[in-house]
């Protein structure tokens, strides 16, 4: 049995966030952070973009250098799958035997790529993992047709990626525009119109009746029997937050594994951050789940600061950003559900900036080549429209 | 290998060795460099990587785009050898160069 004071179960961006701020904050006491994969932590957002790209390697991406964990006393711990969570007794059970107790439990297990019942097998990719870019990475070469599937910042980005690397790409989305219900229309036709300059061919209202494989590849059919081919196919569809251990706990989930204003889940002194983690948003009337670095940094410094009794930070709008075809859309805020939406789109010196407002107050800001402008709008979310 | 020196605010000195071809932003992430946020990854867009070069260095830092330029403008702290981390990109020509890190950077 192995005592610890605080067990961080995931490694990602909030993981390993959580325990450097830990001891940032003078936390003296031991703190385990335990990764289910083989690798040295490292950053997501690079994996459908430069990492795909091969413009950069798995050890620039490395969130830190194994001697920072060495040095802050982080006893990381790779390779070790957290089977069981025993929340009466505070124990962890991994998956080799080893067992763990603690006095706080972060839950930082972030989310997995969903998948489709079809396309499965052969020339079949996710993005999520090391393991899967160097899967894709390995296959894609010019000429090589690519089949996305989900037209969201994912798939986005990925397509991109794969167009500049020679490979013809069309990406398949089954909504009436790429990234249905995240962005607005100025957003999206602008990317849209990029996406085509860069030869990437966009289908949308495409939803896939049929899959079957052969040596040609695969074939999708969709709803107006169209046939799209291609050798590979990424599917892009979303992800699925990695919940498992904490339902089986006995720990309240719904789109994620819910947590208060302060990270605290149903179960007394575990907190879950990060992907995985569906926070309660009194301005959005309910808990909701952001997947970006910046909420992870935001809620693994939060828990640390609960953890030590230093200050939390005042909340802000999360934010989030998408790179696709060499341009950054930075957003920020959250939209209320079944609430009109009035966009207001604002030109920039070298970009623009579209200010979305509900019910008369500004909820989400969304800008490309406006880094400024953009922080200044943020500052007004939650302001009125004519203050 | 260069090395880069990074003063932080209570001027503690880290030396911190950069492969040639990685932005100061990423070397300082990679040991652990406390006060370089670098929240979006390396984009100039965030301005949470800011650092002050020292007088002598700027000038070999490179050329500024215009986002960054902008960005400069508003982060705290800002000095006219002010530079954006993941835009100063590591050289032998850069090797021994000295950055100070704010007390503070973006709140954001």
């Amino acid at each position: 049995m192995n005592t610890t004071d605080i067990l961080i179960i995931g490694a990602g961006h909030a993981g390993v966030e959580c325990a450097l701020a830990l001891r940032n904050n003078g936390f003296s006491g031991a703190i385990t952070l335990l990764s289910a994969e083989q690798e040295l932590p490292y950053e997501r957002p690079p994996l459908s973009k430069a990492l795909l790209a091969g413009s950069t390697d798995t050890e620039r991406i490395r969130l830190r250098a194994q001697s920072v964990f060495d040095e802050q006393r982080v006893d990381l711990v790779l390779g070790c799958s957290i089977v069981r969570l025993d929340v009466a007794n505070n124990e962890a059970l991994a998956a080799d035997g080893q067992r763990w107790r603690y006095r706080h439990c972060v839950l930082a297990t972030g989310a997995h790529a969903r998948m489709l019942p079809q396309p499965t097998g052969v020339d079949v990719f996710a993005i999520r993992t090391l393991a899967d870019v160097a899967g894709l990475r390995a296959r894609l070469a010019a000429g090589m047709r690519l089949l996305v599937v989900g037209g969201g910042y994912l798939g986005l980005e990925a397509a991109h990626t794969a167009a500049k690397l020679g490979a013809q790409v069309t990406v398949l989305e089954q909504g009436a525009a790429i990234m249905p219900g995240r962005v607005s229309l100025h957003a999206a036709g602008y990317f849209d119109a990029l996406h085509r300059e860069y030869g990437v061919q966009l289908v949308t209202d495409c939803r896939i009746e049929r899959w079957s494989h052969d040596e040609q590849g695969w074939q999708a059919q969709d709803a107006n029997g169209a046939v799209h081919q291609g050798d590979l196919v990424l599917v892009a569809v979303g992800a699925t937050p990695d919940m498992a251990l904490a339902q089986d706990a006995g720990i309240a989930c719904a789109n994620g594994i819910l947590v208060d204003q302060e990270c605290r889940t149903s179960a007394a002194g575990v907190f879950a951050i990060g992907d995985c983690a569906a926070a309660l948003r009194p301005e959005c009337g309910g808990h909701v789940r952001v997947e970006s670095v910046n909420n992870a940094l935001v809620q693994a410094k939060l828990v640390a600061a609960l953890l030590t009794g230093k200050p939390v930070a005042a909340a802000r709008p999360p934010s989030f950003w998408s790179e696709q075809c060499g341009k950054r859309l930075q957003m920020a805020g959250l939209l209320l559900p079944h609430s009109e939406i009035l966009d207001k789109v604002v030109s920039t010196a070298r970009g623009w900036v579209v200010e979305r407002y509900q019910d008369g107050v500004l909820r989400v800001v969304e800008a490309v080549d406006s880094p400024v402008e953009f922080m200044q709008a943020v500052k007004r979310i939650g302001a009125d429209a004519n203050p | 290998m260069p090395k880069a020196i990074f003063v932080s605010p209570q001027g503690q000195e880290s030396e911190v060795d950069i492969p040639s071809g990685w932005s100061l932003m990423e070397g300082a992430r990679e040991h652990g460099v406390n006060g370089i946020v670098a929240e979006c990854g390396g984009g100039a867009i965030c301005g949470t990587c800011h650092v002050q070069v020292d007088g002598a260095w700027f000038a070999h830092t490179g050329t500024q785009e215009m986002g960054e330029e902008a960005l400069l403008e508003v982060v705290p702290e800002r000095v006219e050898t002010s530079r954006l981390a993941c835009q100063v990109i590591m050289s032998d020509e850069l090797d021994g160069i000295r950055v100070t890190i704010p007390s503070e950077q973006l709140g954001f």
